[in-house]
Parts: C-alpha cells; structure tokens; sequence
C-alpha cells in the first residue's frame, strides 16, 4: 500500500546515530515498495512538547521516537477522548513480541496500552579514572565493594583540586540507585509513594553526608558539572551513563567501569534507575500497519546492534543479549551487566511527577531548611496530592 | 469496534470469497477451530474439544495466502497446556492479548504465555498482528511433551479469517471555526478602521484623511495573527481545560481563579515578579542611558570598538549566554576561580535572586544602549554647542536638554522592557529552573510568574489553570501599562 | 583681598577630577565590599571598608578653595591609602581579579600622592600665585581637563566592556577547547574542531540561508507596516488612534507560551505552517510593537516646520516623507531595523512549532537539534552561537557606519 510516512527521532545533527537512522530507513524504503519516509530531526528538549502541540493541530508525525519517562508524560494526555499514541499491542503477534527483553516491553506500557516497541536502554554505572587511582596508589573498583569500600577510596582519593566521586547530589536519578540499595524505593508494590519510609531517610543521609560529612563530593554539581568535573579529572570517579562513555574517552582519560556496590547494612546493590528510548506510532497515523512494520524495523536486532556497536547504545532484544559480538565489547558488557541489577519506576503519571518531589526534598535537606524525615514526609504528602487531582 | 457475530462473518466470507465450508472447520481429527469476533489487526479463534490427551501445547501459525505446509506459514505464539497451579490470571485488558478458558482469562506463565488447564474442553485467544483487510489463513497444530505435531504437518488445513475493523484515528482538529474566527477579526477591523475614518470625516478632519490607511496594514496583520490566539486564552481560562481531555472542555467560570489565589506563595512570586521587573527595566536603562551618553561624547576614540563590544550580548542567542552564566556561576565556575571561593550562587534563595536579575541585566543592556545612542546621535548638535555658549553646566544639559529629547524614545522602550521582563521566561528557565525550592507545591524562589505558568501547563498539564494565571499576568500588564502611558503622555501626538 | 574672576573660579584640573573620582573609586570599593563578604575574608572587609573610609575622607580633604592648604593630611591620607591597599594586596593569592580589585585602592592614593607635590596644585592649594597663574592655569585646564576626562571615561568604559565581555570569553573559550566540557582553565587548549564540525556540518549553511531570508525578510516587511503606521501616529490626530496604539502593546502582554496550539492553529488555517513568509510575517507582526512605538517617538521630534515649508515649496507628502522625514529619522529607522533583524535572527520557540521540516530549520532551531539526549556537545554548541553572532555584529557595524554618514549628510535639524 503506497504511503508517505512522517518521522520524528531526536538524534543530533550529523551524528552517527542520525546516520544510521537514515540507513535503516532507505531499507525499509527498499524493502516496502510505495512506502516513503520523511525523516525529521526535532531538538531534543523539545521533543515531547513539539509532539503534544502538533498533535493537538493535527500534525502529528506517524511515528516518535521517546523516552518511558517521556510515555509516562504523555501516556495520560487525550485528544478528542483518544490517546496521542497507538496502543501497538494489536500490532505485533506474540512471537514477534517475545524478542523484545521483557521489562523493555513493560516499560513502554502505560498502564494497558503499549505506546512504543522499546529500541535501546541504558543506566548508570560506576566509571573511574584509572590515573587518579593509580597516582593514589587505591585499587580500582570491584563487583565484590561495598558501600564502605567506596567511601574509603573516595576519602583516599580526595586530595587537593580532586574529589574523590562527582555527583548531583540535587537530582534524584542520581539519588535512586541509594534509595533502593539501603532498601528502600520510591513506590512499593501496589504503586503507592512510599518516599516517606525508613530506608530512603538512611539513603538521603548516607548520599548528602558525602558532601556534609566526608567533603568526597563538590557540593553544588550541576548536571554539566559532573561530567566536566570527570573529564577535567578532577574527580576520580562519577555515576554515568554508556551514552558518556565516548566522551570521556576521547577527552583521554583511561577510564574502567564497575558495578555498583553493595550496601553493608541491607546486603543489596545499589540498583540504578533503568530507562529507555522507543519508537511509538501516533494515534492520527493514517498509515498504522506500515507504520508499526516500520517501528519494528527500527527495534529489530539488526538495527539495535548497530547502535550498540557503533554508539553504545544497550539493546533491548532478547537475542542480543547473548550476543557474542556485543558481549566482546567491554563497554556493552559491563553496563549489560550493571542492567542486570537496575530497578525500573512504572512508567506513569506518579514516576513522571516523583523527579520534582524528590529533587525538592534533596535541596531542602541538603541546604537544612527542613530535616530529611520532615522534607520525605511533605515530598510524599505532595505527590500523593497531585496524583489525586 | 462492534463485534460481530461470528456467523455473520462466515456469511460474508461464503460470499465473496467463495470457500468451501469446510476450510474453516478443520484442524485436527477431533479439535474444531473457528474464527470468532474480530477486533482491529486481531482475529479470535475459539478451539473447541475434544483435546487430544497427549496435547502439550498449541503452536498457531498463520499467512496471507492458504497454506498446507508449516514452512509456509510464519510462526504465531504458542499455547501451552498444562498445570495452572501456582499461575496467575490477569485482569482483562492487562496482558498484551487476551486468551479466555471456558470464558474466563487464561492463566499467564512466567514469559506471559497462557497455559490451558487440562481439564479445558474450550478456549480462544485473540490473534493480533493480523494485517487488516486481507485474508489471514490460521493453523493450529498441537504439540506433544516432546514438541511433535499430533496432526499431519504437510496436509494443514488452515482456517481462514479476514478483519475489516476500521483502525480508530483521532479525528482532525476542525479548523472552520478558527477560519470563521480570523474572518470575522479582520473583517471587523477593516470595519472599525472605515467606520473611524467616516467619523474623523464628518468631524472634518482632513489632515488625518490618510492615516487610517497608513495604520491599517499592521493593525490587520496584528489583529489577524494574534487576536485569536489571545481570545482563546482568555476563554481558556473559564473553562476546565487539560491534558487529561483536550478537545473536550467545560465552561467552569471563575473556579480558576479561586484556585489561583489559593496557590501557596502566590504573593511571594508576584512581588517577585514585580521586583525582578522593576530591577531589570531600571537597570536596563540606566545602565543604557550611562553608556550611550559616554560613547555619545564628541571625539571619543574607539567608539566603534566599544559599542560593537557591548552590543555582543545582544547578539549571541540569549540561551548560549545564560548557560555560560550557569556555567560561570557554578562552585568551581569562573567566578568563583576569581574570587578564590566555592559558593554555589545558585542554591541560596536570595543570592539566587540577585544573579538570575544581574544576569538578565547583563542580557538587556545593549539593547538599550542602542537604542538611546541611535536616539542621541539624531540629536542636533548645535542645541548642545548653544547651551555650552551660555554657560549652561553639563548636568543642567542633561537633565534639561537631553533627557526630555530622549523620552520619545525612552517611554515606549521602557515599558516594553518592563512587559518584556515581566514575561521573561528563558532567563530563570536556563539559568535556575525557578530553584531554590521554598517548599513543596509551590512556585520556587526565583520563579516569577511566568515561569510558574509554564509549570502549572507543561508539567501538570492544567491549561485552564494557567490560562487563568496567564490572564492576570495579561490584567495586571494592561493595567501597569495603561497607567504608565497616561503618566506619560507618551499617546499624544507631535505638538 | 581682592581677586580676579579667574583666581575665584580657577581650581586646578587635577583637584576638579579627584572631586568626581574618589567618590567614583569608592563606590566601587562598595561593590569590592561585596566580594570580599561573598570570600567571608575578614580581612579583606575590614581592609577595603577602611580604603572605603579613606577614600571618602580624601575627598572631603582636598582643599576646596584657594589656599585652603592641607596638602600634608591629603599626603598623609594618600599614604595611608597605599598602605591600605598593599596590605589589603598582600592578603591575596594576587590572580588577575586581586590585582585589579587592590588596584582600586593603590591606584586612587598613588594619584592624589602623585598630584599632591605637582606644582600648580601646590601653588593653587597653598595660595600662592597671582592671577597671571590663575589665568595660566585656566588655559591649561582647558586642555587638560578634557584629556582628563576622556581618560577616566575609558576606564569606565573598559569595565563595562569587562563585565560583558567576560561571558564571551568563556564562550569563546568553550568553543576553543578540545573535547565537550563547560569551564576549564581558559586560554589551556586550542582546537579549531568545534568550528570545523559546526561549518562542515552538512546543515549548517541550510539553517544559515532560512535564517538570512527570514530575518531580512522580517526586517524589510516590518518596516514596511511600522513605517506608515509611526509616522500616522505621530503627525496625524485621529480617531480610534490611542486605543490602536494601546492595541499594539496589549498583544505583548498575554504570555505567549500558553497560546502556543491556537497561534498553530491560526498558521495551518492560513497555511503558513512550513513557509519562509508565515515566520516572517509572525516576526514582523512581533516586532511592530516596538518599531511602530519607536518611529513615532523619532517621527516625534521631526521639526513639523521642515515639512510645512517643503509642502509650501511643492513637494507632495509623498516626497516631503521620503526626503525629509525619513533622513532625519535615520537612526530610528535602523534601531527598528536592526531590532527586527535580531528578533528574528534569534528567535526560537515559535521557529519551531511552525517549522517541522529540517529544511525549513532556521540557526536557533537548528543548533539545538544538535545538542544530544545526554550530555551536552557544549564545545560545538559554543562554537556555533559565536559563528551565529558574527552576522549579527557585522550588521551593527554597518548600520553605525551608515548612521553617522546619513547624519553628517543632512544634518539640518535643531
């Protein structure tokens, strides 16, 4: 059936991503006679609310590509009492649906619908610079460290300009891995906000006493800080990302990669935040069928393993998880590794709003405008409000 | 998505297609498989027993085009069968597809596939990426422990289903009303401007003969382009427009603005609004006036240079400049380096406070600057070389000479300044994000009003709310302004 | 005793300039103040609150007549000063910043120490000299003062060219600097690969040209609306003209950002989505408010006298506007013009939302769709603004160029 797709991604201009994005398309092109695809590259910042606005005049593109924090943001949106996404769960028979990691697929659900077929994933792990480990004279990080054992090369580390760990200690993403190692979680089970529990009070005093108490940490890291506080090496190690990992290289650090520690008193790992990207199809696709056979083009092994190798970006396919080309790359197989021991949050209204709440009660602690318990407890009460309007 | 029955789409099947009834009968020697309801890319097939006892699971494949033979056809899903202890049934709608057991959902595996409880003699499951609008051809071929078929794999008799269920679109926004809106904008603004024109002509103004045509082209370009917009914001902002409905909104009157004026901390941004605007249009203009008076000095060399210099933040994009200031301002920033300290600028409420209105300073100068020195060197200089002879003292010409030269231009410059930083959005937005928090649910410290709005839209996704608050933004504008003008006089025309 | 005119209103040029000057240099130790409390440097407070002090009692010390005298405490205080201020220097890690912040004390004692043992001072503080001196010095304070001035208004100059030139160092430096990182020592690497990646990119000079024709366009059409429209609301008192000129504020007023779907709305009824002409129409229609404002202030000022008498001469309105109107109002016209030009050179969000096709992508839109999900390409990204403000500052070089040659030209207005 002849068709001219629309095609939102977010890549940067000229980048390798973008290139091969071009690529898969004109295969699919080949492969599909009559079908057409209009690439466009929308800034990523603004990704989500271009897509709303557009959505809303009936310019919608067919097919999106975006984030499960971006699904949880969006998913709850009506149009004309329709969803701004297709529920791609009609679309796809079990067998195809099986390839997909299963918890990739669970985290472009909101609540029933599917809403995209998820492309890549990604979480944060524990980088180091070697040289600064090796000029203090500390071993480098191991599976088998505790929390403690950190501690102690972050102290032995700190000297002069150099600190020994660079954290946000403002946002949350960086905070959750904490939150859930000392056992704690933003929501249990059932989905209720449970920022108010014992455990998350013990985390947030564990992560802000790295700057209050042992100074391991700059206080004030922005975002760009961190990654410029690393790469300057003025820091020894930082909570980053396999998307970080080229730059760093090619600023020429000689980095390592570990997991993250285990924490003493609950015995668990500190368990980053899993998240991840996914080709959605929009709700006013007049071209649904080859629009999903093109979403399921862009998730399939073949095109994942492109990016895997060329931009580390971690697949989300069952089989290139066993991969052995994968696998041989150090980078890949370390934070497939780390992926093993992430958590995800419900891609929902609840996880979408949590980042605000949460932040907010790391300032306020971190600055002592409000005891900890005290700022969890208002953080959880305000959430609670807000999912009840 | 009416279900049919599925008779009805045997019938249509027979019809059009002319099959011979027994194709969509046959599976196996005992088991019967028919095409039930269909919704959207899905076809139901109900099996009904009796079940072979050997049978372990169900492998379904189907294709496009009637098939005899496994290897052409493409794989579907398998369903076991077995135990169901220990299994959990889940919700209708919460699994990808839905499988039902003598009418209840089927219990789900570990990898979410549905396992049939032995003692079944019925169950369906829905088929779903089926290609809409084709024949699909379906086989069920039971397996045994060991993954055999039961039945002949080389002499398949597939059923065959087609799904016609429209794919539900969102319907196009209609955009009559909007053309219906701009028409009758413009028309009544050409209506108003000949009707004022017909009025000055009975009064007999025939020095103003032409100049509602020299008006009319950027009051229509105006009114056509932005009235509509600004009339649907304010009708916004009496209704209970979201996220959560769009396209489907109730007029709610002003329960709105009680919500406003029931925000925590509502005074608190709007004095800082108005402090933030204040500080920002004063300084603009001070700052402007200074230094365009001391590059307007007759003989000043490096003028050029200068002036090119302060205009450059004018000139680089607003966001690369406020991010530079983030970066500077950051502990181990540059300012800090000069100053030998690690003070985070941004985390303390007041000092937050201070450097978003000192950066956005920074950021407006220049252009005040501009426009006061284009409004200086239109100044004759023989006025000034007049006043020098009579002994006038340079302050005297300042405050005597220069400045009420310069309010035709300082008035409209001004309060646009002023407009413009009360809805300044990029520099907080960039720079501190509203942050420091106060507290929880409401506005941050450095957060003025806009930025606020922004917030309550985009984040929370209440558009009626902050339509609301975007009218009193609106109000409390018109009302600065009105009187700003009236002080002013700045309407009247050239004597 | 009896004195001339010009032994009464002779004061030395040097002692004329402290009087502004030390007042000026203590202020500024009022905002050096700042900086030292920010350091929490006792210190350093205490030590500029008293060069603080000092200064204010110099001033108060300099003679404020002939032979008023007091040569020795100004001596004595200048000293002091220095003292003050070297102390103030010592405490320092003396970077760049302390360097210049102590300056502001040593450097004001220096000059008064310095101006205290110059011989016309002396003369004229201590009151010797008779009138011839007092007439000499006149004379000499006529060209001495200026230069004076001009001195210190350079001083001023370069700090306000310092505060702002600052950020754009660190820009430029960012831009410089192997590698995506935001700060670093400035001036420590040099790469051109930032620029090398942003100009070869394969989009670049696409966003170039759409930006080049939109805000020429922009500038050109919104010109055309304001130009009438100013001069009307500025010659001609008619109906409905306060209430139209309020019109043009009040679209300014309602934040934009909420209407954002209607104002798309009303661009895919007109069917300017995706179209040159429908941003540069939105621009000029953003910009009109200040320029129609403005070319009425400037229109405003025209002598009307000029205008009647060319009428009288035979000109039609048409000519007496374009040859006499618009020449005066030269400078307004390229303010507008040059407004309108920036406005949309830079303009982002509604770029954008009416834009959805990479070949319509104009300079903002483009460079932030080359920022990536994670982490920032911060060095190209900075490398890019400044390559996007090169035009910008082209612009306003001509523009001052042109302004002063058009003004030379008819410089008829008084």
């Amino acid at each position: 059936m002849p068709a001219s797709l629309k095609l939102w991604h977010t890549f940067p201009a000229d980048s390798p991503q973008e290139a091969l994005l071009a690529e898969a398309v004109r295969e699919f092109e080949a492969a599909r006679k009559g079908v057409s695809v209009d690439v466009t590259r929308i800034p990523y910042l603004q990704n989500l609310q271009q897509f709303i606005n557009s959505a809303q005049g009936g310019e919608a593109p067919d097919l999106i590509r975006l984030s499960d924090t971006e699904v949880g943001k969006i998913g709850h949106i009506s149009v004309e009492g329709l969803p701004l996404l297709e529920d791609l769960r009609p679309h796809l028979t079990p067998a195809q649906r099986a390839h997909y990691e299963p918890r990739s697929l669970a985290a472009m659900r909101y609540g029933e619908p599917l809403f995209a077929l998820p492309v890549s994933q990604g979480c944060l792990a524990l980088l180091y610079n070697k040289s600064l480990f090796d000029a203090a004279g500390v071993s480098y990080p191991r599976s088998d460290w505790t929390t403690a054992d950190l501690l102690a090369a972050a102290t032995a580390l700190t000297q002069g300009e150099v600190r020994g760990i660079s954290l946000p200690l403002k946002w949350s993403y960086w905070f959750l891995p904490f939150q859930w190692g000392f056992g704690a979680g933003p929501f249990d089970e059932a989905g209720n906000v449970t920022l108010d529990s014992p455990g998350t009070d013990t985390a947030v005093e564990w992560f802000l006493d790295l700057d209050r108490i042992h100074g391991v940490v700059a206080s004030g890291v922005s975002l760009e800080a961190m990654s410029t506080q690393f790469q300057l090496g003025k820091a020894a190690m930082v909570l980053d990302g396999p998307w970080a990992w080229n730059r760093y290289v090619e600023a020429g650090l000689d980095i390592g990669l570990a997991v993250m520690p285990t924490v003493e008193s609950t015995g668990l790992r500190l368990a980053p935040m899993l998240s991840y990207f996914g080709w959605g199809v929009s709700k006013q696709s007049a071209h649904k069928v080859e629009a999903s056979a093109l979403a399921r083009w862009l998730t399939s092994d073949t095109v994942q393993k492109r990016y895997a190798l060329s931009s580390n970006m971690l697949p989300v396919q069952e089989s290139l998880l066993e991969d052995p080309e994968i696998l041989a790359n150090p980078v890949l197989a370390g934070f497939l590794e780390q992926t093993a021991y992430g958590r995800t949050v419900p891609t929902n209204r609840a996880s979408a709003m949590l980042f605000e709440q949460l932040d907010t009660a790391l300032d306020l602690s971190h600055s002592g405008k409000m005891a900890t318990t005290e700022a969890l407890a208002a953080a959880d009460a305000e959430l609670e409000k807000r999912l009840s309007q | 998505m009416a279900p049919r029955p599925f008779i009805t789409v045997l019938a249509s099947w027979l019809l059009v297609l002319s099959l011979c009834a027994t194709a969509a009968q046959a599976a196996g020697p005992n088991m019967a498989v028919v095409v039930g309801e269909e919704s959207y890319r899905t076809l139901r097939i109900e099996v009904t027993g009796p079940i072979d006892p050997r049978t372990d699971a169900w492998e379904v494949w189907f294709a496009n085009r009637e098939f005899s033979r496994l290897d052409e056809a493409e794989f579907h899903s398998l369903v076991r069968r077995g135990d169901t202890s220990g299994l959990t049934r889940p919700a209708v709608g919460a699994a990808y597809d839905e499988c039902r057991v003598d009418g209840d959902m089927a219990h789900r595996d570990e990898q979410g596939r549905p396992v049939i409880s032995s003692q079944a003699t019925r169950w369906s499951c829905d088929l779903t990426g089926m290609t809409p609008g084709q024949v699909q051809w379906i086989a069920v071929v039971p397996v045994d422990a060991a993954g055999t078929p039961l039945l002949d794999v080389n002499a398949l008799q597939p059923v065959a289903g087609r799904t016609d269920v429209p794919d539900v679109r969102t319907p196009p926004p209609d955009s009559r009303p909007v053309t219906y809106a701009l028409g009758a904008i413009v028309l009544s603004a050409i209506a108003l401007l000949s009707f004022l024109r017909w009025q000055d002509a009975k009064r007999g103004r025939t020095r103003a003969r032409l100049a509602h045509l020299y008006v009319a082209p950027g009051i229509i370009a105006l009114a056509g382009l932005t009235f509509y917009p600004i009339l649907y914001g304010i009708w916004l902002a009496f209704t209970d427009a979201d996220q959560s409905h769009l396209g489907d909104t109730a007029f709610i009157g002003l329960q709105n603005f009680v919500e406003v004026f029931k925000t925590p901390g509502i005074w608190r941004v709007t004095a800082f609004t108005f402090i933030w605007s204040i500080a920002n249009v004063t300084f603009h203009v001070l700052l402007g006036l200074v230094l365009a008076l001391a590059l307007n000095r007759p003989g000043l060399k490096g003028k050029t240079v200068y002036r090119t210099i302060l205009l450059l933040p004018w000139a680089i994009p607003g966001y690369i400049s406020v991010l530079a200031w983030n970066g500077m301002l950051q502990p181990d920033g540059l300012i800090n380096g000069m100053l030998g300290t690690q003070i985070d600028f941004l985390a303390d409420a007041g000092r937050a406070r201070v450097v978003v209105i000192l950066v956005n300073i920074w950021l407006g100068v220049p252009f005040m600057m501009a426009s006061f020195s284009g409004a200086l060197q239109a100044l004759g200089k023989d006025m000034f070389e007049a006043a020098e002879v009579d002994g006038v003292s340079r302050w005297d010409q300042l405050i005597h000479l220069t400045l009420p030269n310069l309010k035709a231009t300082m008035v409209p410059v001004s309060l646009l300044g002023f407009i413009w930083s009360f809805n300044a959005f990029n520099t907080i937005y960039l720079l501190s994000r509203g942050g420091p928090y106060v507290g929880f649910g409401e506005p941050g410290a450095t957060d003025i009003l806009v930025t606020y709005v922004f917030e309550v839209a985009f984040t929370y996704g209440h558009y009626g709310l902050a339509a609301a608050w975007s009218v009193l933004i609106f109000l409390m504008l018109v009302g600065f302004s009105w009187t700003y003008l009236r002080q002013t006089r700045a309407t009247e025309a050239a004597a | 005793m009896n004195q001339t005119v010009a032994q009464k209103s002779y004061v030395p040029a040097e002692l004329l300039a402290l009087r502004s000057w030390l007042p000026a240099a203590a202020a500024m130790n009022g905002l050096l103040f700042v900086g030292e409390a920010l350091r929490a440097s006792p210190g350093g407070m205490g030590l500029t609150a008293t060069g603080l002090l000092l200064l204010l009692a110099l001033r108060f010390t300099l003679p404020a007549q002939a032979g008023a005298g007091r040569l020795w405490a100004l001596r004595l205080l200048a000293m002091a000063l220095i003292a003050v201020g070297f102390g103030a220097f010592m405490l320092t890690d003396r970077t760049l910043y302390d360097v210049w912040s102590r300056a502001w004390l040593l450097g004001p004692g220096v000059l008064v120490l310095a101006w205290s043992f110059f011989a016309p001072v002396q003369a004229w503080s201590t009151g010797k000299g008779g009138p011839e001196a007092a007439e000499e010095g006149l004379a000499r304070n006529r060209t001495r003062l200026p230069r004076l001035e001009t001195r210190a208004l350079h001083l001023f100059l370069l700090h306000a060219i310092a505060v702002i030139i600052v950020p754009v160092i660190w820009i430029a430096d960012v831009a410089v600097s192997p590698g995506n990182i935001l700060g670093g020592r400035i001036g420590d690497a040099f790469t051109l690969e930032h620029f090398r990646s942003v100009l070869g990119g394969s989009q670049f000079w696409i966003w170039t040209r759409n930006s080049l024709i939109i805000a020429i366009g922009t500038t050109l059409v919104g010109l055309a609306l304001a130009v009438p429209a100013g001069y009307a609301y500025s010659r001609y008192d008619f109906a409905g003209r306060k209430g139209s000129m309020f019109a043009f504020l009040l679209v300014q007023m309602f934040p934009g950002i909420i209407i954002l779907v209607p104002y798309f709305m009303v661009m895919k009824t007109l069917g300017l989505l995706n179209t040159s002409i429908g941003l540069i129409i939105v621009y000029s229609v953003t910009a009109l408010p200040l320029c129609v404002w403005m070319l009425k202030g400037f229109f405003d000022t025209v002598p009307r006298a000029l205008e009647e008498a060319a009428l009288l001469d035979g000109c039609t309105q048409l000519e007496v506007f374009f040859r006499i109107v618009l020449p005066l109002s030269l400078p307004a016209v390229g303010m507008t013009a040059l407004f309108s030009f920036i406005a949309a050179w830079n303009e982002f969000l509604l770029a954008l939302v009416f834009n959805t096709s990479n070949d319509r992508y104009t300079l903002p839109v483009g460079l932030s769709s080359m920022i990536p999900a994670n982490g920032q390409l911060w060095g190209d990204f900075a490398a890019a603004s400044i390559v996007v403000s090169i035009p910008v500052v082209v612009l306003f070089m001509l523009f001052q160029r042109s302004l002063i040659q058009g003004l030379s030209a008819g410089s008829v207005k008084g």
